[in-house]
C-alpha cells in the first residue's frame, strides 16, 4: 500500500515548474478513551488524513493544507501564487539535503492495534479507580490516549519517505477537596514503544493521589526571589521553556537583536549547564527518523559547558544561518505545516548527590513536577505541581501554588550546581502554534538561583 | 450528512450529524519582510449517536464511506457511555448575518499590501522591529439531529495585527484589528500602538510589593481560563468549584458584570446556535458582584437538571480539530461590562502601580480555585499616573475571586480591536514579585 500512495503522492507533484516542490500525505488513526471521575465520558477511534503542500520559487515559498485528495490541485496552484508574490521581496532558499527513500515502518514492544478497546478500557479505569478510592479526591478525569501517525512524503529532489509513529499514553488529573479548597494535581505515563510502559503503573496514581491530600495541607508559596532546586522534570520543563525555543532557529530568524545576542559560540550560561536535543534515543517519547522534510534527525548539543554550540534547524533557516542542517522540522498532524520543534531536550547530568545539592541550596525552594510553561521573547514562565521549604539544607514544609518566572540570558547566568540522577518525561504537549505530543524533555535535579517565584 | 443521518437513524434510537469548514489565507511579515504565507481548505464532520441510553461517536474528514462512519460510532459503544439526554428539537434561532463578501475578494498580494501599509507607518519610528500578521477566512458549520433541528451557518472574518518588537527580546506591544470584512485600522490607533510601545522602552526593576494594577484586555486570558474551569457544570456537580453553592450569593464586587454574549454581532464569531444544536442566548455569570449561574451541555444540563445553556462546542483551548473533541461547555463569548472610568482617570489614580499588558504562563497553576501567578508580558510601570516603562522579569499572583473583590474601578468602554472587547480593570492591593 505504502508504494502505491507514495507513487500516487510523487504523480501530484511531478512536472510542476518550480524551484522545489514537496508533499506530505498523513493518516492518523486515533483511539481515545476518557473517564470523569466513576462515568466514562468517551470512547472513539477514528481515522482521518490530510495533505500539506510546500513550493519554493524564486526565493517565495508559498504553503497549503488540504482534506481531500480532489484539491491537491488547487493546493498546488495556490502554493505556486503564494510563493510568487512574496517572490520579490523574500529571498528564501533550502539548504542542500541529499534525496532519501526509505521506509520506516513502527517498531513496538507490545502493539496497541494488537490489544483490544475493552481492555484497554479496563487498564485506564483500574487507574482512574486507584485515584477515585483515596479518601478526598473529589473527582478525577483520566483518559487513554493513542495516536498512530503513517506518513508519506515526496519532494522534486527524489525523496520517497514512508515513516510511522506510535504515541500512547494514560494521563489525567485528581482533585482532592477539604472544606473549601480543591487542589489538583496532573499524572501521565507514556511513550512512544507500545503498551509496556502502561502496565503495572499502579503505584503511580496512588502516589499521586496522596501527593494532592498532601497539597490540601500545604501553605501557598510567598511570593519573593529563592534559591530554587529544581527536580528533573522541571530542569526539563527551564530547558524546554527558558531556553529550547530559543534554540529553534525560525523563533529567531527574522528577529535581527535576538540573533545577534544567540550567536553560536556565545557564553550565555554558567560552566555547569550542558542542554542537548536528541530525538534519536531507543525507547524514548520523542523519537523519530525523519521530520518532515525528509531530513534524519540528528543529536545536537545546543548549549556546552554554558556556550552556545548548536541550533535546531529547518532546511531554509539552515541555509539562511549558514549552519549544518539538524532534521527537527515537524508538523502535529496534516493540518500544519511543518515548524521547528525541539524534539527531546535535556540537562546533562552532573556529579552531584541530592544531599550536596540541598545543602548548597541552605535556604530556599524544592520545586517539583513541571505544570506547563509559556515563553514569549527573552521571558519564560513556568510552573509546578508542588514543592517544599529548604530550611538549612534541609527540606521542610510542602508548599503549593508556585509559578516561576525568568529571562532566558539572566536564568542561564544563575544555573548553580547539577544533580548526578536524570528522568525523561513520558508524556508531551508543547503548544508552539501546533500541540506536540512527542516533545519530551527532562533532566537531574539542578539549582538556579535568584528565581522570581509568584506566591499569592 | 442527511444521508448520514438516516443511515445512522436506523441504527440508533437518536443520531447527530456536525459539519464545520474552514478555508483561508494567511501572509506574516516579520521586519518589514514577507515570512510565511499559506492558504488551507479543511473540512470534517463528527457523529453521535445514542441508542438504549449509551453514546457513541465518530469523526471524519469526509463522507466518502458514510456506513463505516456509522460502524465506527456504533464500535465506540463498546464503551457504554450514559448519555439520558435528547438531542434538541428545531427552535427558532437568532439569524446571524456575518458574511461579507469583500473575503471573497482577499488574496495574497491584498493581504500583502496591508501588511506593507502598517510596516510604512512604523518605518523608522521603531527602536526593535514591527511585524505584522494578517489573514481572512471563510467558515460553515452546520448541525442536525434526528430530533428536527437544523441549523447553519456561514460567516467570514479578517485580521490584521500589527506588533512593535521590543529590542533584544521578542516581547511586543501588538493589536489585534479583527472584523468580519476587510477593515484596517485608522492612523489614530497606529499612533496610540506607537506610543505606548514608546513609553514603555525603558525596563524598570521593582522588587517585590503590593501596588495598584490595572490589567488590560490582552491581560484577561488568565481569568477566561479559571472562570471556565470555575463555572463548568461538572464542577457543580461534584461540588469542587468555589462557586458551587454560591449561586445568588455575592462573591465579586458589585461593579463587576460579568457575561457571556454569543448573540453581538457587532463583533466576529457571534452564533445563533452551539455545536449541539442548542441556540444561544447572552447569559449573566456575575451581575453585580452576584453569581447567576454555571454553565452547561446537553449532557451535564441532563444530569443537573438545569436547562443546557447554549455554550456546547467542541473547542479545545491548544488548537485541536474541532471534530474531535466532543462538545463540552464553553464560554467562547465572554464579556465584562465597562464601568464609569476613563482610561486617564485611570492611570491618573495611580501614584505607583502597574497597567499588565498581556502575561504568559495564564494556563499553569491552580484554574479550579481561581489561583494565579502570571508573567508580565509586559508589564507597565506607572509613576505618577504615567506610563514611563516597563517592568523587568516580574510576576502578579493572588486569586481571582479574591481580586474582583477587590476593584477600584472599570473603564466606560470596551477596546473592541484587542481580540476580545473588553474594558480595561483597576484593582488595589495587588501582590506584584519582582527582582
Amino acid at each position: 500500500m505504502q508504494e502505491e500512495i507514495l507513487s500516487r503522492c510523487q504523480s501530484f507533484i511531478e512536472n510542476q515548474d518550480v524551484d522545489f516542490i514537496d508533499l506530505r500525505y498523513e493518516i492518523v488513526k486515533e483511539t481515545a478513551i476518557k473517564f470523569e471521575s466513576s462515568a466514562i465520558k468517551d470512547v472513539s477511534s477514528n481515522t482521518t488524513d490530510g495533505y500539506v503542500v510546500r513550493v519554493l520559487n524564486n526565493g517565495g515559498l508559498g504553503i497549503t493544507m488540504v482534506s481531500k485528495p480532489e484539491d491537491i490541485p488547487w493546493a498546488i496552484n495556490r502554493a505556486k501564487e503564494a510563493a510568487q508574490v512574496i517572490s520579490g521581496e523574500a529571498d528564501m532558499s533550502f539548504a542542500d539535503v541529499p534525496p532519501v527513500k526509505d521506509s520506516i515502518p513502527v517498531s513496538l514492544k507490545i502493539d496497541p492495534r494488537n490489544i483490544s478497546l475493552e481492555d484497554k478500557l479496563k487498564l485506564t479505569k483500574k487507574y482512574n479507580d486507584i485515584m477515585l478510592e483515596q479518601p478526598e479526591i473529589s473527582s478525577t478525569t483520566v483518559g487513554y490516549n493513542e495516536v498512530f501517525r503513517q506518513k508519506f512524503y515526496v519532494n522534486s529532489e527524489g525523496s520517497e519517505i514512508f515513516q510511522e509513529l506510535m504515541t500512547v499514553s494514560i494521563s489525567g488529573e485528581a482533585v482532592a477537596t477539604r472544606g473549601d479548597l480543591s487542589q489538583n494535581i496532573r499524572v501521565s505515563i507514556g511513550g512512544s514503544t507500545g503498551m509496556e510502559n502502561l502496565y503495572n503503573r499502579e503505584d503511580v496514581f496512588k502516589k499521586r493521589a496522596e501527593l494532592v491530600r498532601e497539597m490540601l495541607g500545604a501553605e501557598p508559596v510567598k511570593s519573593g526571589t529563592y534559591t530554587v532546586l529544581l527536580n528533573g522534570s522541571m530542569t526539563g520543563l527551564l530547558a524546554h521553556e527558558a531556553f529550547g525555543h530559543f534554540s529553534e532557529a525560525d523563533l529567531i530568524e527574522n528577529n535581527k537583536s535576538l540573533r545577534d545576542k544567540m550567536q553560536l559560540d556565545t557564553k550565555l550560561g554558567t560552566e555547569n549547564i550542558t542542554i542537548i536535543a536528541d530525538s534519536t534515543i531507543s525507547g524514548d517519547l520523542g523519537i523519530y527518523k525523519y521530520d518532515d522534510e525528509g531530513v534524519p534527525v540528528k543529536k545536537i548539543t545546543l548549549m556546552d559547558k554554558g556556550v552556545l554550540t548548536g541550533r535546531l534547524h529547518s532546511r531554509k533557516t539552515a541555509a539562511s544561518f549558514n549552519e549544518p542542517i539538524t532534521g527537527h522540522m515537524v508538523a502535529e498532524d496534516y493540518r500544519y505545516a511543518p515548524i521547528i520543534r525541539m524534539g527531546t531536550i535535556f540537562v546533562q547530568p552532573g556529579e552531584n548527590s541530592f544531599e550536596d545539592l540541598l545543602s548548597q541550596v541552605g535556604n530556599g525552594l524544592y520545586i517539583c513536577d513541571a505544570k506547563g510553561g509559556q515563553t514569549t521573547g527573552g521571558n519564560f514562565t513556568f510552573g509546578a505541581q508542588y514543592g517544599y521549604l529548604i530550611k538549612d539544607g534541609k527540606i521542610g514544609p510542602m508548599v503549593r501554588d508556585i509559578n516561576m518566572m525568568g529571562n532566558l540570558f539572566t536564568t542561564l547566568e544563575n544555573i548553580g550546581a547539577v544533580g548526578d540522577d536524570f528522568k525523561l518525561s513520558e508524556r508531551g504537549g508543547c503548544g508552539k502554534g501546533q500541540t506536540n505530543i512527542k516533545s519530551a524533555h527532562g533532566g537531574p535535579h539542578m539549582i538556579v538561583k535568584e528565581t522570581v517565584v509568584g506566591g499569592v | 450528512m442527511e444521508e448520514t443521518l438516516k443511515i445512522a437513524s436506523k441504527v440508533a434510537d437518536q443520531a447527530e450529524v456536525f459539519f464545520m469548514e474552514g478555508s483561508g489565507t494567511g501572509l506574516n511579515m516579520e521586519d518589514s519582510k514577507p515570512t510565511d504565507v499559506k492558504g488551507a481548505i479543511q473540512a470534517g464532520y463528527a457523529l453521535r449517536i445514542i441508542k438504549d441510553g449509551k453514546i457513541g461517536s465518530s469523526y471524519t474528514r469526509n463522507l466518502i464511506d458514510r456506513e463505516e462512519f456509522v460502524k465506527n460510532a456504533l464500535d465506540s459503544m463498546v464503551g457504554q457511555v450514559k448519555a439520558d439526554f435528547v438531542f434538541p428539537e428545531k427552535r427558532p434561532i437568532t439569524s446571524i448575518s456575518q458574511y461579507d463578501k469583500r473575503i471573497e475578494n482577499i488574496g495574497f498580494p491584498e493581504l500583502m499590501d496591508m501588511c506593507n501599509e502598517m510596516m510604512n507607518f512604523f518605518e523608522g519610528k521603531v527602536q526593535g522591529q514591527a511585524d505584522c500578521y494578517s489573514g481572512a477566512g471563510i467558515s460553515r458549520r452546520r448541525v442536525m439531529n434526528t430530533s428536527g433541528a437544523d441549523y447553519q451557518e456561514k460567516s467570514t472574518k479578517f485580521h490584521l495585527i500589527p506588533a512593535l518588537i521590543y529590542p533584544n527580546t521578542s516581547t511586543s506591544i501588538w493589536r489585534y484589528f479583527e472584523a468580519n470584512g476587510p477593515e484596517k485600522p485608522t492612523e489614530k490607533d497606529l499612533q496610540e500602538q506607537l506610543d505606548l510601545y514608546t513609553n514603555s522602552l525603558p525596563e524598570i526593576d521593582i522588587g517585590s510589593k503590593k501596588m495598584k494594577v490595572m490589567f488590560m484586555p490582552g491581560a484577561f486570558i488568565g481569568f477566561e481560563w479559571r472562570l471556565n474551569t470555575g463555572i463548568h457544570a461538572k464542577r457543580f456537580l461534584n461540588k469542587t468549584s468555589p462557586l458551587a453553592d454560591k449561586v445568588g450569593q455575592k462573591v465579586m464586587s458589585d461593579k463587576i458584570t460579568i457575561y457571556n454574549d454569543p448573540l453581538d454581532q457587532s463583533i466576529p464569531d457571534a452564533c445563533g446556535f452551539d455545536d449541539e444544536g442548542v441556540p444561544t442566548k447572552k447569559l449573566d455569570i456575575i451581575k453585580d458582584g452576584v453569581f447567576q449561574t454555571c454553565m452547561a451541555d446537553l449532557d451535564y444540563a441532563n444530569k443537573m437538571k438545569m436547562e443546557p445553556t447554549g455554550t456546547g462546542f467542541r473547542y479545545g483551548m491548544w488548537g485541536d480539530e474541532g471534530i474531535t473533541i466532543p462538545p463540552a461547555p464553553y464560554l467562547k463569548h465572554l464579556r465584562v461590562k465597562p464601568g464609569d472610568m476613563s482610561y486617564n482617570e485611570m492611570l491618573a489614580t495611580m501614584d505607583e502601580g502597574i497597567a499588565i499588558f498581556n502575561v504568559i504562563g495564564a494556563h499553569s497553576g491552580n484554574l479550579l480555585n481561581g489561583d494565579f501567578s502570571f508573567g508580565l508580558n509586559p508589564g507597565f510601570y506607572v509613576k505618577n499616573g504615567e506610563i514611563v516603562g516597563r517592568v523587568k522579569d516580574a510576576m502578579v499572583a493572588g486569586n481571582m475571586y479574591q481580586l474582583f473583590s477587590n476593584v477600584i474601578g472599570i473603564e466606560n468602554q470596551n477596546h473592541k480591536k484587542n481580540g476580545i472587547p473588553l474594558p480595561c480593570v483597576l484593582f488595589d492591593d495587588v501582590s506584584i514579585s519582582g527582582k
